[in-house]
Parts: C-alpha cells; structure tokens; sequence
C-alpha cells in the first residue's frame, strides 16, 4: 500500500469511483427497465381475431361463438344477478332463467380476455322485448361506427339487419372491418338476427355472411322467435319462394307478435301485404333505399332502415318515397319495444337524437 | 480500501437492527436504501481489490454485490430473507481481514 505513488493512487481512487458512477447507472437502467415491464408496457394483445359474440338467445339458452388462432381453450361462463354461474358447453349455455341478463366471460389461459352481456328470451310481455333494426350499413364508414356505438349504450335484447351487411361485396376478407369491429360491442350483447341484400349476395350467394354470422338459414331466410316476438326473415324481396315461406310461418303457431324482415321494402298491391294482414304482422321491416322512412303500406306499417352506415349516395337512387309520412336522410338506427300495452318505435341518429317517434296499440 | 469496507459493514449492522426492530411492510424503505447504497459501495470496494488483484478481498467483494441485491429485496419478504443478507453483509467485510490475520499466524 504505502510504496504506490500519488499519481497510481489518483489512478486507483479514479477506477474506484467509475466503478460506483457504473453501479448506480445499472441501478437506474435497471429501475426503468422494472417501470417500463410494470407500468408502461400494453398487456398482451386481444387473442380473439373475431368474437366472442352473441349468436342465438333462448328463453332457457343461450349461444356464443368466437375465432380464436391456435387451439387454445375458452372458458365460457355466464352469470345471473344472483350469483349463480352456469359453465358452457362448446360455447352454448343452457339451463338458464328466462328473461334475466346474464353477465359472461371468456377466459383464455386462465385470463379473463372478453365480457358482456345478454338477455334471455322473457316467456311473456311482463318485461318489454326492446331490439333495434339497421340496414344498408357494413361499410365500414365512421357512420357506421357511430350507430355501432349508439346500439351498443341501447342495450338491446338483439338486433336486426335488413340486409346489406358488407359492401361492395360479403366476401369472407372484409366481414371484420364491416360488421363485427364497428359492430363489436352490440355484438358482446345481442345476436345479429340478418337477412340479405344484394351486396351480401353477390359473393357465392350470401354464404360468407351466412356462416361467419352464423345464421340458421341461407340467403337471409329463416324465422326467429324470441319469447314472444317472432320474426320471420325473407331475404332479399318478396318473390313467390318467399311468399310460401311466409304463408308457412306466420301460420305456424307460436309468439303473438309478428315482424316481417326483407331487404327491399313491400309497395302497396304486393301480394305479400295479404298474409301480412291476414296474420297481423305489427311492422314490415326493410332496408335498401338508404333513408329513413315510416310508411304504411296496403295497412301495414313499414319501416325503411336504410341509414346505419353506407349514406345516402346520389340523389336519383335515394328518392323519398312518395307515400311516406317521415323520410329522412340521418344515419341511425330503429329502436323497437313491444310492451304487452303496445309497441314503440324511435329513429335514433348516431347523435343520440331521437328525429321519429311511432306507436301501435296492443300488438 | 479500509474505509469502503467498514461503510459497507455498517451498512449490514444497519439494515440488520432495521430488520429486527422495524416490521413489515415498513422495514421494506430502509432495507431497499441500505441495499442500493451497499451496491454502489461494493462495485467500488471490487475495483479497488482487483486493482492490484488480491483473489479473497475480490471475491467478499464480489459477493457483497451479490449480498446488497438480495438485502435491497429481502424487505419484500418475511423477517429471515431481510435479516440474514444483512449479517451476511457484516460478516463479508470481515472475513479478508480475518483470513490475513490467519495466514500471518500460521506463518509466525
């Protein structure tokens, strides 16, 4: 020690004290780097590429389905507000109380990774059955997305479309950015009950939208009853096919209230207004002129929702139509509620307004 | 590099009357201070001893380093994690001038 030289034990002091400015960098590298892990970085991505969402509500069941790369596990659970939890089965629950909203869960891995919410299928008008109808929407427009968002704060029971979900065609490649990522969040919550229009049908006759909406019918034709509304979907007009399946089903027995969906609307002398009459359908509802219109038609009250997204276009294809009492060019959507007293209907625009109130007597 | 190794030593007696009189959570503060100061002192007390290498001052060293990280931790954990780095740390600064006082025995 003694036989070092000042200059060797400046040196030496030197070495020592860089070696302690170099621990206290490591420290503070360090103390970043623990702050970025915990508080700055993103969990993990959504591992869902679509989905989970709603497919089929019964009064006693219930469905979900979801894309999901890999063959991870999903973990479905559903939940009443009195705590107790049903388990799914391959992504259906069953055994469920009707007319109770259920919170749900999907689970990957043992992490919770989607949430919503549905309503069972009411046996009876005790509790209103609320759903809303959009159509001519799945463009992927910010208008779009606004009515996505305004459907979703709705809650409804489930929504209908009229058709027209994916332009300019339903091909498989554009069905998440025009119907389930502006449509997400309604979707967590209410089933998409969807029949077609030409532009869902130009692509393999509509089976893209078919199957990845997992509709019980092709080309937009299928019936469904929720509790005590039935709705019996047409797809794209009311040719004779359509005609006999809906001779068929609104005779066949079952809930009282009756809607008819179709995605071009019904004009006065159409033979379908008939059976309309005859079985006492509560409303037509329709889509591909994109405005709004109220109408009644040979007696019947016909809602044209044609305004969830694509706009209006040029003015020669989106004429009003001559016998509508409300036509409008806002984007919104149709708000539904069958009460055992009557039945409401609202136009709500993406801006929340409420621009057309309509209401029946007892249905 | 005396005057390094005695700070690093009541560092250790430090943290350990921390460790046996403060509880959890609290103990958690103190330890993780004791615990960084001790690392910035142990990287200088190695320095020191590999220049000129002395191989048993350099390994206590090198430990210490070691030691501090788990006494800037142990406050996480029950009372034995936090206490035993700490006396561990005392001991290591010890332990060179033992070995020397050893070694010059055996040869007298």
């Amino acid at each position: 020690m003694t036989d070092r030289t000042p200059l060797e034990r400046r040196l030496r002091r030197a070495v020592v004290g860089l070696a302690m400015a170099c621990a206290v960098l490591v420290l503070a590298i360090a103390a970043v780097l623990i702050y970025w892990k915990l508080y700055l970085l993103e969990p993990s991505a959504d591992p869902f590429s679509r989905g989970p969402f709603v497919i089929r509500l019964e009064e006693t069941s219930a469905e979900l389905a979801w894309t999901l790369p890999g063959h991870r596990r999903v973990q479905l659970v559903a939940t009443a507000p009195d705590g107790t939890s049903v388990a799914d089965r391959d992504g259906r629950f069953s055994g469920l109380e009707p007319g109770v909203r259920y919170l749900w869960t999907a689970s990957v891995g043992g992490v919770g990774r989607a949430a919503g919410s549905f309503r069972t299928a009411p046996r009876d008008l005790s509790s209103p059955v609320t759903f809303a109808v959009i159509g001519d929407y799945g463009s992927g427009s910010e208008h779009e997305w606004a009515v996505g968002r305004t459907l979703a704060a709705e809650q409804p029971d489930f929504v209908v479309t009229a058709g027209d979900n994916s332009y300019l065609v339903g091909a498989p490649v554009l069905l998440d950015r025009n119907i389930f990522r502006p449509l997400h969040d309604v979707m967590l919550e209410a089933p998409l009950d969807a029949t077609l229009g030409e532009h869902d049908l130009f692509y393999s006759g509509g089976s893209a939208v078919t199957r990845a909406l997992h509709l019980p019918g092709s080309a937009g034709r299928y019936t469904v009853d929720y509790g005590p509304v039935r709705l019996v979907l047409l797809g794209l007009d009311d040719g004779p096919a359509q005609v006999a399946y809906a001779r068929r089903e609104l005779a066949r027995p079952g809930p009282v209230v009756r809607f008819v969906v179709l995605h071009r609307p019904v004009q006065p002398g159409d033979p379908l207004l008939i059976l309309l009459r005859k079985y006492h359908v509560s409303a037509i509802l329709a889509g591909h002129l994109h405005r709004y219109e109220r109408r009644i038609v040979g007696g019947v009250p016909e809602f044209v929702v044609g305004t969830s997204g694509e706009g209006p276009g040029a003015a020669e294809f989106t004429r009003r139509s001559q016998d509508a009492v409300v036509s409008l060019l806002n984007s919104g959507s149709l708000r539904v509620e069958v009460t055992a007293t009557g039945i409401r209907y609202q136009f709500i625009d993406e801006r929340g307004r409420v621009l057309d109130r309509f209401a029946t007597g007892s249905p | 590099m005396t005057g390094l190794r005695v700070t690093l030593a009541a560092f250790g007696a430090a943290a350990a009357v921390a460790a046996a009189l403060i509880g959890r959570p609290q103990v958690f503060a103190p330890l993780a201070v004791l615990g960084i100061a001790a690392f910035v002192v142990a990287a200088g007390c190695l320095a020191a001893d590999l220049l000129p290498l002395r191989r048993g001052h350099a390994l206590c060293s090198a430990l210490s380093l070691a030691d501090a990280i788990l006494l800037a931790l142990g406050g996480q954990l029950s009372r034995l994690p936090a206490l035993a780095p700490a006396l561990v740390l005392v001991l290591l600064q010890a332990a060179p001038a033992l070995t020397t006082r050893g070694a010059r025995h055996r040869a007298s």
